[in-house]
């Protein structure tokens, strides 16, 4: 009797499935083995014998004898093993999952669309490095996979895509407000949990491209826009204004905000408005058609900002000079020093090489030697949205789609850029800074800021709070 | 008259570094009758290269350099890459149809900026200048000494070139490939390895340019892109034929986009240099200073 065959194997153990299946899987692996040895050709090109062969292929002088009736007994019986080693994985499967049913933390898959360094123009690596590090930390709780996801609406349309067919749990994704606007109905009719990595004031929850399961990690930018206008009209009082747009979605809400701020005010006119483009080396005209205010309100592109920066300087334009994040980035990358830095203010909703907490500190400093340089806003908000989407999956007890974004909804997470708490607008983080920088480029909180949740433009008041979590008790 | 000064300066200077990348284009057309779209990017490895090799520990950790010995270090690794350009985007495709020699130079372009980004990453970055900050007033106007620097430098770069052009053995045998590459192969010239001296003499030009464009506001991948567009609009207005005209193209290119584009349409004051090139097109398609050419039968 050749061995494995029916009569030869041991009978089956009595107790748990995965216990009982054990010699099952054995088998199977004997068969696949002896199966494949069948198959093998000896040193002279012949069939090479099995060891159950080995009698018969003496006899046959090296020829495997015509024994179809043998062939497909063993064929009946492999299929056999390789459907019990199915079951067998189905019934470990069913196993965990009702582990995870029955109360233990679920693994979320999670899904990073955004590129990093070398995949385009445009990219930084500091959104997946974060992503990465808040993986690393949870271990088997999190299933992490990064897809690249171009600026352009049909290439961040396609990355959703590959992203849906993978049936994640959650998406984090799109640093650029046109692509999460252009990929919103995907989003919509995904059902899943999905954080945006920018804050357009279309993808609130009630606005013409939100949905239920959309959530916005940072402040509305128009929001922040506005405070950045009331900063420059209330706090410095300041009455003759410079408007300077980049000629795309940025440059035009934010000058729009500013605008609404400043007709608002009595006493309070625009000096000049400019536009610039994105790639602008130049801007002499706009440089000089600024003389004559007392502060500049600027929404650019880091680029185009550098050269404005220095160019007010060159021309004796010694004022107040505010724009939004690509502050901290120009005067991070020396592109402005002395007046041309000191006259410079941003706007930062998360800061955290500045922050004085501990647990921040900490977190820099392990970013810092895990990934080489210092982290910024973006490494820190997709490093809190995994452990977020993470901590939600434990209070839901379940990674269905509508458990978890009940739980994303009510949950309130301390990250390391603030305390987020979903509001009416799906909106998860309320505060920001205005920054300053001295003459060397280093970066200072001159104002913390926060926001009303579930508020809009117009309708939010400026407060001043100690309580920004980015905020450190010394800032002015 | 102050407004009028100051615009008139940064039209000069955007000029000048138009012209530079049309020279660049020249170049490589009279040897080798290709367009190399990858000059933006050479534009833009220039402004990188010099930045490695003058800031903080300097290239390998070796120590940085002063910013002068940087940037002529800098014009020579930007030679040697042109050359090498040559020899992988070029060389290997000689002979072929023009069109597969064009998309492969725009492809060595997409190359170049995804190394460039993979080195040295997206977070914008400055290259000093020695004469940062500095400006001179000229009827009420404050111009700062880098866009008067980047008109000088420029001016004796082109005169230069024009005078390799025309009293060098160099121009004599570029000249002589321009006009009939085969003939020239014929008398002797050593076509191929004046196609290598004039990628290498294109990539130098660029990497100067980068270099005087760089401490104006702040480096990033985009930066010689549109510098390549406009040294394209320059060349075609002076219809790629001589030096001076493609310099001439340049300049009328940085005035119409700057000195015009001051008063009339400010906000689009970028479309100038485009409308004009499509005028030329229409008007004289053989470029403003270039003469046609008529065949007797």
């Amino acid at each position: 009797m050749l061995p494995g065959t029916a009569a030869s194997r041991p009978r089956e153990p009595a107790g748990d499935l995965p216990a009982r299946f054990a010699p099952n899987l054995a088998h199977a692996w004997l068969r696949l083995l002896d199966w494949s040895r069948a198959g093998t050709k000896d040193g002279h090109g012949r069939d090479a014998p099995n060891e159950g062969q080995l009698g018969l292929v003496l006899v046959g002088r090296g020829r495997r004898p015509r024994d179809t009736g043998g062939r497909l007994v063993r064929l009946r019986r492999s299929l056999c093993t390789l459907l019990a080693v199915g079951v067998a994985a189905s019934v470990i499967a069913a196993t965990g999952s009702s582990t995870a049913a029955a109360g233990k933390t679920p693994t979320v898959k999670i899904i990073l669309l955004a590129e990093t360094t070398g995949e385009s123009s445009a990219a930084v690596p500091y959104y997946a490095n974060g992503a990465e590090m808040a993986k690393d930390e949870l271990g088997g709780r999190v299933e992490y996979t990064r897809i690249p996801a171009p600026l352009a609406p049909a290439g961040a349309e396609n990355a959703f895509q590959q992203a849906r067919d993978q049936n994640p749990n959650a998406i984090i994704g799109f640093p650029a407000s046109s692509q999460g606007i252009a990929v919103s109905a995907s989003i919509k009719s995904a059902g899943i949990p999905f954080f945006s990595l920018s804050s357009g004031e279309q993808l609130v929850k009630n606005g013409p491209n939100g949905a239920k399961n959309l959530f916005l990690i940072r402040p509305i930018d128009t929001v922040v826009a506005t405070a950045q206008a009331q900063y420059v009209v209330d706090t410095q009082k300041k009455k003759k204004i410079g408007l300077e747009c980049v000629d795309n979605a940025t440059g035009v809400n934010g000058c729009n905000a500013a605008r609404k701020v400043i007709q608002g005010k009595q006493g309070v006119s625009i000096v000049a408005e400019r536009t610039n483009s994105t790639t602008a080396t130049d801007l002499t005209e706009q440089a000089t058609a600024m003389k004559g205010a007392d502060a500049i309100l600027d929404y650019n592109f880091p680029n185009p900002l550098g050269v404005m920066s220095n160019q007010l300087v060159d021309n004796g334009i010694n004022v107040p000079h505010v724009d939004g994040a690509s502050a901290g980035i120009i005067a991070a990358g020396g592109v402005v020093k002395d007046k041309a830095a000191s006259n410079l203010k941003g706007t930062d909703d998360c800061v955290p090489t500045i922050d004085k907490r501990s647990k921040v500190k900490k977190w820099v400093s392990d970013y810092q030697s895990k990934f080489g340089a210092p982290p910024i806003y973006s490494a820190a908000q997709t490093y809190d949205m995994v452990k977020l989407i993470a901590a939600a999956a434990k209070k839901a007890g379940s990674t269905s789609p509508a458990k978890l974004i009940a739980a994303i909804a009510s949950i309130s997470y301390d990250g390391i850029c603030a305390k987020y708490k979903a509001d009416d607008l799906n909106v998860l983080q309320h505060v920001a800074n205005i920054v300053k920088f001295n003459a060397q480029g280093k970066e200072s909180i001159a104002k913390p800021l926060s926001f009303a949740p579930g508020a809009l433009p117009g309708v939010v008041p400026e407060t001043t709070t100690t309580t920004a979590a980015t905020a450190p008790p010394s800032s002015t | 008259m102050s407004n009028f000064v100051a615009l008139l300066a940064s039209g000069l200077a955007v000029g000048a570094i138009a012209a530079l990348a049309a020279v660049g284009f020249l170049l490589i057309y009279k040897a080798t009758g290709v367009v190399n779209f990858a000059q933006g990017e050479l534009i833009t490895l220039g402004a990188y290269i010099a930045i490695w090799l003058t800031q903080k520990d300097g290239a390998f950790g070796l120590g940085a350099l002063g910013l002068v010995p940087g940037y002529v270090v800098t014009i020579l690794i930007m030679f040697v890459i042109g050359m090498g350009l040559e020899r992988v985007a070029y060389a290997p495709l000689r002979g072929r149809s023009i069109h597969v020699i064009v998309i492969t130079t725009l492809g060595a372009a997409v190359v170049l900026r995804a190394f460039i980004g993979l080195w040295q990453g997206t977070t914008p970055q400055y290259l000093d200048s020695p004469v940062r900050g500095d400006v001179l007033k000229i009827a009420g106007a404050n111009i700062s000494y880098q866009r008067v620097l980047i008109v000088v430098v420029s001016a004796i770069v082109v005169i230069s070139t024009i005078l390799l052009f025309q009293f060098t053995q160099f121009g004599r045998q570029l000249r002589a490939t321009a006009a009939d590459r085969d003939t020239a192969k014929l008398c002797g010239v050593p076509v191929n390895w004046l196609s290598m001296l004039a990628f290498g003499l294109s990539a130098a030009l660029a990497g100067l340019a980068g270099i005087l464009l760089a401490p104006l506001g702040s480096v990033d991948l985009t930066l010689g892109f549109n510098f390549m567009i406009l040294g394209f609009a320059a060349a075609v207005l002076g219809g790629f034929g001589s030096i001076g005209g493609v310099v001439v193209g340049g300049v009328a290119i940085g005035l119409v986009q700057h000195l015009f584009g001051g008063y009339v349409l400010r906000d689009y004051n970028a479309i100038f240099p485009f409308v004009l090139m499509i005028l030329v097109i229409a008007l004289r398609p053989q470029g403003v200073f270039a003469r046609a050419a008529v065949r007797r039968l």
